[in-house]
């Protein structure tokens, strides 16, 4: 609504057009040019900590955009006012990455980043772009770590991804066990058909069938993520006759949501996943979805860090992945500047490092862990997601889900958590 | 008495002493075999405690309050269910844990088995909870005889019965409210289609970006309605005035010069790709990736014979079809109508017999872009939202629909138009719901190798 808001997206998005050209002009010719002039760079313990960002600035997942660009800009205002990585301020690089159905998009962002030859790459969120974009990075050797890909399968995908999100065999346990609890003996499902939809589908589906519920619709049905005529989906859920229904999506959910109400279906019985928990105050009537229940893996963030995030990005509606994104640009700071170099290989090599993998001192800022560093000690950075450090498949050994419910204004009100280990693949 | 006393007191005291002690021991050492669980209203685990929790419900999900549970195994515990039927043990030790209900009310409540053993690990996010709910099939009791165990079946079997016919009831009532969804969408594809078609009648150019005109209609209406606090109505004309300028403006500005240049319909073709893009971009600028609703309410639906369905929804096809026939009226029926129709027959011989063609092809444009705007809006409030790629998806439905009714006929988008919509909606019914499009582009290609020319086209000389 600002100038400043719009101006500021302007600029970016005048970045990402010039980037993408200047990759698809070099594209053509010879990459030695583009190489040749960063080797000088990259090498050497001496030159700067760059961050490249992946981001979702346009397409079905933009509006997942603002609470990761809040918190990567506040992760590294940060940084930079500790003093930055071995002493020298961080800078970005960063390009959009669009969404999974855009996966030219998704190449020339990941190459347009790659140009820069970054430290490490933070995004990108979503499971279907991290599939279109790891092997680039694994092959320059430059670790990638998402704030939002859940996929199940992603679990040791590549020694060089790192997530610092719970895949979803998590959180649909967590939710399979809230939907049995409540007492719902029919539930639809409506997924859409994407590997983060269909996975969490499966794994929510399974434990609520192991307790005891029956899957009336949607067990192996899918919508198509680019669907926009609802009506047909609600008729089939509406006929199938649940107590309740689970719907997997990105923003999908909006006109979803007002089709089933149209159709009969009980919007208060809903379930919602990390996807779509989102604040729908400004979207229904009031009381459309009240009682309705979410789950966000992540831990429920502070008051005062949601401030700070707002500082950042004064437009951002909610906080989904805000404090992933925060974590792993710390995370990947506090990598390099224990290694004592910037590049690639060792923000990986110690990247389970700083994240507590082998214990240490307990830190919870990047200024607190960098002195505690630069005294040579061993450090474990609890960050604002609440994970705990990197296991063997580079996921987060234990993680948190936040377990929502929607008052009479459609917004998501905390309500508990639930903590464990993730199960190694 | 105090000397004498005191021994005596003294003899007593150490049994006493060892009895408590023994008996404190006995709860201390308990808690490793069988401690108290702790029954709790609501439990919800931590690092120190898992859950073993459920609900209590009858086969019509009514709470069964007041039945005794048992938890047995690493800690034990009973607890009774509350008055919505939920019960909790909140416990601490890893390990198997059996929980039973009296045989008798599980009978009497129809539940499936009595009893159920499961595996709680604090630490795993799949085990650190376990719901039971007695109501698992095939989930006999362990307890239970033979007859418990038959009841159960032909419970079981009843229920699936039940619903069975529900289900075939279901699929009549479902092939009923399809047909109706699928004639309300083609009617909304119609709006569109027709305004494309004219646009190829007359021109020639098969333009991309009408899908953008669709969804520029439908955010005006949110812009209207949700920005600047406008009633619908007065959005929806607001948004179909912007429409028709875009229409004009375009023309004047891009098309019109085109053609004085001779510039091909191919090319033309290429710009008005290039045109989608940059629109498409332009609203995601302006107006964010996420979808926008027009309405924030759910209007109450009403069932109307064999379907269900709201005001809005009805009023929207009503609109369309007024539209859709007032376009025909205009075509047929009045001097420009007839006019445009000369010019989608034979631009050359219009002109020579004095019609002025580049005034049709004006008003054509503002027809073709105000009615696409129209159907943004009617799509936007039937659909429940729009956002900066809602045209960009129907323009391949469009195209298809032009194409099956006859590429230039205006009617004959129409008609594809609803052949599109139902075959897609109904065919739903038998195929997954993300490819129902398909089935409708394979009647496309169905109809096109009997009829090449389109259902209402006429047959060309083709070369």
């Amino acid at each position: 609504m600002s100038i400043i808001t719009s101006r500021n997206k302007f600029a970016v998005t005048l970045t990402a057009a010039v980037a993408a050209a200047t990759m698809a002009l070099s594209g053509c010719g010879s990459s030695g040019a583009a190489s040749g002039d960063s080797d000088s760079k990259s090498s050497g313990s001496s030159s700067a900590f760059v961050f490249g960002g992946l981001w979702p600035q346009t397409g079905t997942l933009a509006y997942l955009y603002p609470p990761e660009e809040a918190g990567y800009k506040l992760a590294i205002k940060d940084i930079n006012d500790a003093g930055g990585v071995l002493g020298k301020k961080v800078t970005s690089v960063d390009a959009d990455t669009s969404d999974a159905d855009h996966a030219d998009q998704n190449a020339s962002a990941a190459q347009s980043v790659l140009s820069k030859k970054p430290s490490v790459v933070i995004g990108p969120a979503a499971s279907g772009v991290v599939k279109n974009t790891y092997k680039t990075f694994e092959a320059a050797k430059i670790p990638i770590i998402s704030m939002g890909s859940t996929s199940a399968d992603f679990s040791g995908l590549s020694p060089y991804f790192f997530r610092t999100v719970a895949p979803d065999a998590v959180q649909g346990a967590v939710m399979g066990q809230l939907i049995a609890q409540d007492g719902v003996k029919n539930l639809a499902i409506a997924a859409f058909n994407d590997p983060y939809g269909t996975g969490l589908r499966d794994t929510v589906a399974k434990t609520a069938k192991a307790a005891g519920v029956n899957i009336v619709y949607g067990e192996k049905d899918a919508f198509d993520p680019t669907e926009t005529n609802f009506s047909s989906i609600a008729t089939a859920i509406k006929a199938a006759n649940p107590d309740a229904t689970l719907i997997v999506s990105y923003d999908q959910s909006k006109p979803l949501i007002k089709a089933l109400a149209a159709a009969g279906v009980d919007t208060h019985k809903l379930y919602l996943v990390d996807g779509n928990t989102v604040d729908f105050s400004k979207d229904f009537q009031p009381g459309l979805i009240s009682g309705a229940k979410g789950t966000i893996p992540g831990g429920h963030p502070t008051e005062d860090f949601v401030k700070q995030l707002k500082a950042q990005v004064p437009d951002m509606k909610d906080t989904t992945y805000a404090a992933e994104t925060y974590d792993a640009a710390i995370l990947a700071a506090l990598a390099a500047q224990k290694g004592g170099k910037t590049d690639g290989e060792t923000v990986k090599k110690n990247l389970p490092a700083v994240s507590g993998a082998n214990g240490g001192t307990k830190c919870t800022s990047y200024k607190d862990c960098l002195a505690l560093l630069k005294d040579g000690k061993d450090i474990e950075y609890q960050g604002q997601a609440g994970i705990g450090p990197f296991n063997a498949d580079h996921d987060p050994s234990t993680a948190s889900i936040g377990i929502y419910k929607y008052d009479a204004d459609n917004k998501p009100v905390f309500d508990h958590a639930q903590q464990g280990a993730v199960p190694k693949k | 008495m105090t000397a004498a006393a005191s021994p005596r007191r003294r003899r007593w005291g150490i049994p006493l002493a060892t009895a408590v002690i023994a008996l404190l021991a006995a709860f201390a050492i308990n808690p490793s075999q069988a401690s108290a669980a702790e029954a709790v209203p609501v439990c919800n685990p931590t690092a120190t405690n898992g859950c073993v929790n459920g609900i209590l419900q009858d086969d019509a999900q009514q709470p069964i309050a007041g039945a005794t549970i048992t938890l047995s195994g690493k800690e034990s515990g009973t607890t009774t269910t509350g008055a919505d039927g939920t019960w909790a043990f909140s416990v601490g030790a890893d390990g198997k844990y059996t929980v039973s209900l009296d045989p008798s009310v599980a009978k009497q409540h129809g539940l499936k088995g009595s009893s159920e053993t499961v595996e709680i690990a604090k630490a795993s996010f799949d085990k650190q909870r376990a719901v039971v709910r007695f109501d698992k099939p095939g989930l006999a009791a362990s307890g239970s005889t033979g007859a418990s165990e038959s009841a159960g079946e032909s419970g079981g079997s009843k229920t699936a019965t039940a619903s069975a016919d529900s289900a075939s009831a279901n699929f009549g009532k479902r092939v009923w409210q399809q047909l109706y969804s699928g004639i309300i969408f083609g009617l909304m594809l119609g709006l569109m289609s027709v305004g494309m078609n004219l646009v190829y009648g007359t021109t020639g150019l098969s333009s991309f970006s009408h899908g953008e005109q669709v969804t520029l209609g439908g955010l005006m209406a949110y812009v209207g309605t949700q920005m600047l606090g406008m009633p619908v109505w007065a959005a929806a004309v607001f948004a179909v005035a912007v429409g028709a300028l875009t229409g004009l403006v375009q023309n004047e500005l891009v098309w019109a010069p085109l053609r004085r240049k001779r510039v091909g319909t191919m090319q033309q073709m290429i710009v008005t790709i290039g045109l989608s893009m940059a629109l498409q971009y332009l609203f995601q600028f302006f107006f964010g990736g996420d979808i926008k609703g027009i309405v924030r309410s759910v209007p109450a639906s009403f069932t109307l014979g064999p379907i269900t369905t709201d005001m809005p929804t009805l009023l929207s096809a009503g609109i369309a079809i007024l539209v859709i026939i007032g376009v025909t009226v205009f075509l047929y029926r009045t001097r420009l109508g007839r006019a445009t129709r000369a010019v989608s027959d034979n631009p050359a011989l219009a002109a020579a017999s004095g019609i002025n063609v580049e005034q049709v092809v004006r008003i054509v444009w503002i027809l073709s872009c105000a009615m696409a705007a129209l159907s943004g809006v009617l799509l936007g409030i039937y659909l429940n939202g729009i956002s900066w790629n809602t045209g960009a998806t129907l323009l391949l439905l469009m195209f298809a629909a032009v194409t099956l009714g006859g590429l230039g006929t205006a009617n004959g988008a129409l008609v594809g138009s609803l052949i599109i919509g139902i075959v897609a909606d109904m065919s739903s019914l038998v195929i997954p719901s993300d490819m129902r499009y398909a089935s409708a582009l394979a009647i496309l290609i169905i109809v096109l190798l009997i009829r090449p020319q389109g259902i209402f086209g006429k047959a060309q000389r083709v070369g």
